[in-house]
């Protein structure tokens, strides 16, 4: 249900915000087009306004429907930085990359977050928290991109153990060959490493966090009076308890991974879909910015979703209905 | 102290001192903004001198914050004193090692106050109640089979309806009953029940309450009730501490004390139930003979220990 609102909520907000630009945004691109040196017809011009689903004469609710259908065709419009082509084929070819790269770096940092906050919940004593809960705090609030960019200046510019830039090197062709594969896990274990390192910081706190709220529950002290150990009722009693809220976070911390990635996909110049905003942004390319915005609100709430699924099937009070 | 030989003491903790740092967190801008960070410390037990005698029914009471829950959770082995000692059947809590350690935590086992709290939310019941025998030697089928037993006795029926609920399904009486199942599958010797009804609706506490009496009955459990309810613990039991910011401050069979309360904070605690009150008068004042509870029953003067002997078991601390 909520689901669904948000989802109407975005491409509400992905349909008024062209319309609420000052000026008319199909205008402004004709005009960047024109002065890019393209020659457009009037037939092209009105093509274009198609393309946006944009045609200001018409009443709102029929543009909302034009607009809607484009979407269900797959149609966000045409970039005009890279004119001609589609913003649906400039996301479809850049965003495998970014899934890989967001999935990964969440997968690797996630799971040992999780464990590591979950352990750390149970070695509990002054001396270790006041040495690793401002280091885990440190580590978390570091900004990405700018992690990603030490690792780039030291371990590519400097020592020159890892490229620079790309999602694989020139020298191998594309498709299931080692030499590929190889190349494109080399490409992509620094921007990972800058996104998976300070997304774990958060996810140990957190999962630490929960971890002694549970442990401090009475049934968390009935079971140490049934003679669990605390290692035991650690892994397999209250840890599944704690568990629950840190999926959660997972699904809220998406967003922040997302949009760190625009950063630092721009660092290494990796060629995802995150770097392509970027550009976008820059290049004050509407239909492209707007099409990858809604891209990123689907996927933020594919992720809610996926945690609301997984959240239902191991908490019993939660059920979908 | 009626003579009370060494092998009847289930429970017993001698001068034990419990100290809690707390961080003061005074608001920013309060102008106790100068204190805060500093850390203080609660003195939740005072040198707190204290047994269990096998198969009795002895009751802690005493208004919030008076360091009751802090003396269950000493005694169930959860919380270390930073001095003083506290021993089952002898031994130190807190040095027991291998089969030792086992049986006490076969033999203790507690009923927490807050039954949403006290049952795992991610547990079906039959798991929670289950746990109950988690170091109990027997097979899947025996437990399993011990379980409905057990709830069928706690009036959990139809049992197959319960087995597969989680707590969140239950009501919050019906949950104390499963907490009260758990407690009492695995038959342990000694009971520890923290406000056990004080969290439920007016209407199930008697239930609950019966229950747990019947259940101890039948079994001659050894019965700690914490409470601040004297009506509750006279119904419950025959023996009573009062305490009074962590320490023990009168002590004595139950009737006595209700009876004639000696010290000034059990009469205050008794005004708040009128009904049990009325018939108390004031203590008779009687030959001075400090007491060390539970030590030499012969009277034996030890000076520092700062309570009055009334007779018949019946303690109170010099005012
Ligand atoms: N974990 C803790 N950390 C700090 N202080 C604590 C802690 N547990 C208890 N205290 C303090 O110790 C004192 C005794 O608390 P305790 O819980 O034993 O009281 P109680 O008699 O059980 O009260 P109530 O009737 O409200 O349950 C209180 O002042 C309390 O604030
Ligand atoms: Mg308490």
């Amino acid at each position: 249900m909520l689901l669904t609102g948000t989802f109407v909520a975005a491409l509400l907000i992905d349909f008024t915000l062209p319309r609420l630009m000052p000026g008319n945004p199909v205008q402004t691109e004709v005009t960047n087009l024109i002065a890019a040196g393209f020659t457009l017809s009037p037939e092209a011009i009105k093509g274009m306004y198609a393309l946006y689903g944009y045609n200001p004469n018409l009443p709102i609710y029929v543009q909302f429907y034009d607009y809607i259908v484009q979407l269900l065709h797959g149609n966000l419009g045409v970039s005009y930085i890279f004119f001609p082509q589609s913003v649906s084929y400039l996301i479809a070819q850049r965003l495998p990359w970014t899934i890989f790269l967001v999935s990964i770096a969440v997968a690797v940092s996630w799971i040992p977050g999780t464990f590591i906050g979950m352990f750390a919940a149970g070695k509990r004593n002054a001396k270790f928290d006041s040495i690793f809960t401002p280091l885990l705090n440190f580590i978390s609030s570091i900004p990405n991109f700018w992690l990603g960019f030490l690792f780039l200046i030291f371990f590519a510019a400097d020592l020159k153990i890892f490229p620079l830039f790309g999602a694989y090197s020139n020298t191998v062709t594309p498709g299931a060959n080692l030499a590929f594969i190889l190349s494109v896990l080399h490409h992509a274990i620094l921007p990972i490493l800058s996104l998976a390192i300070v997304a774990m910081g958060g996810y140990v706190i957190h999962m630490r966090n929960t971890m002694v709220g549970v442990m401090g529950d009475d049934f968390v002290l009935v079971a140490r009076a049934k003679g669990l150990s605390n290692r035991r009722i650690v892994r397999t009693y209250a840890g599944a308890n704690a568990l629950l809220p840190n999926i959660t976070m997972l699904a809220i911390s998406m967003g922040a991974v997302f949009g760190g990635n625009i950063l630092v996909e721009t660092i290494f110049t990796y060629p995802g879909i995150g770097y392509l905003s970027a550009v976008a942004v820059s290049g004050e390319d509407y239909s492209l910015i707007l099409g990858i915005f809604l891209i990123f609100t689907i996927a933020i709430l594919v992720a809610n979703l996926m945690a609301d699924l997984l959240y239902a099937w191991l908490d019993p009070r939660v059920s979908l209905i | 102290m009626v003579g009370s030989p060494w092998s009847h003491e289930v429970l017993k903790a001698q001068g034990v001192n419990v100290v809690f740092r707390m961080r003061s967190s005074a608001p920013k801008g309060d102008h106790l903004a100068s204190v805060a960070r500093e850390s203080f410390y609660v003195k939740a037990l005072r040198n707190v001198d204290f047994q269990v005698l096998e198969g009795e029914s002895v009751s802690l009471v005493g208004g919030s914050g008076s360091g009751k829950s802090t003396l269950a959770k000493v005694f169930l082995g959860f919380l270390r004193p930073k001095e003083g000692s506290v021993a089952y059947l002898g031994n130190d809590i807190y040095r027991l090692k291998g089969r030792r350690m086992r049986e006490f935590r076969i033999n203790v086992q507690p009923i927490f106050q807050d039954p949403y709290n006290s049952l795992n939310p991610a547990r079906k019941i039959s798991h929670s109640v289950q746990l109950g025998l988690f170091l109990h030697e027997m097979s899947k089928e025996q437990k399993e089979e011990r379980v409905a037993r057990t709830l069928e006795m706690v009036g959990l029926t139809p049992v197959d309806l319960f087995l597969d609920k989680y707590p969140h399904q239950l009501s919050g009486g019906q949950r104390q009953r499963a907490a009260i199942a758990r407690a009492f599958i695995g038959q342990p010797k000694v009971i520890i029940a923290d406000e056990p009804v004080s969290m439920l609706d007016a209407s199930v506490r008697a239930d609950i309450l019966n229950l747990i009496l019947k259940m101890k009955q039948s079994k001659n459990t050894t019965f700690l009730y914490i409470t601040h309810d004297l009506a509750t613990a006279r119904y419950l039991t025959e023996r009573m501490a009062v305490m009074e910011q962590g320490e023990i401050v009168e002590l004595g069979k139950t009737e006595d004390i209700i009876e004639s309360p000696a010290h000034e904070y059990t009469m205050r605690l008794m005004n708040a139930v009128p009904d049990i009150w009325h018939h108390g008068s004031r203590a008779p004042d009687r030959p001075v003979v400090p007491p060390r509870f539970g030590v030499d029953s012969d009277g034996e003067k030890d000076e520092t220990s700062g309570y009055v002997d009334l007779g018949n078991g019946h303690y109170v601390k010099r005012g």
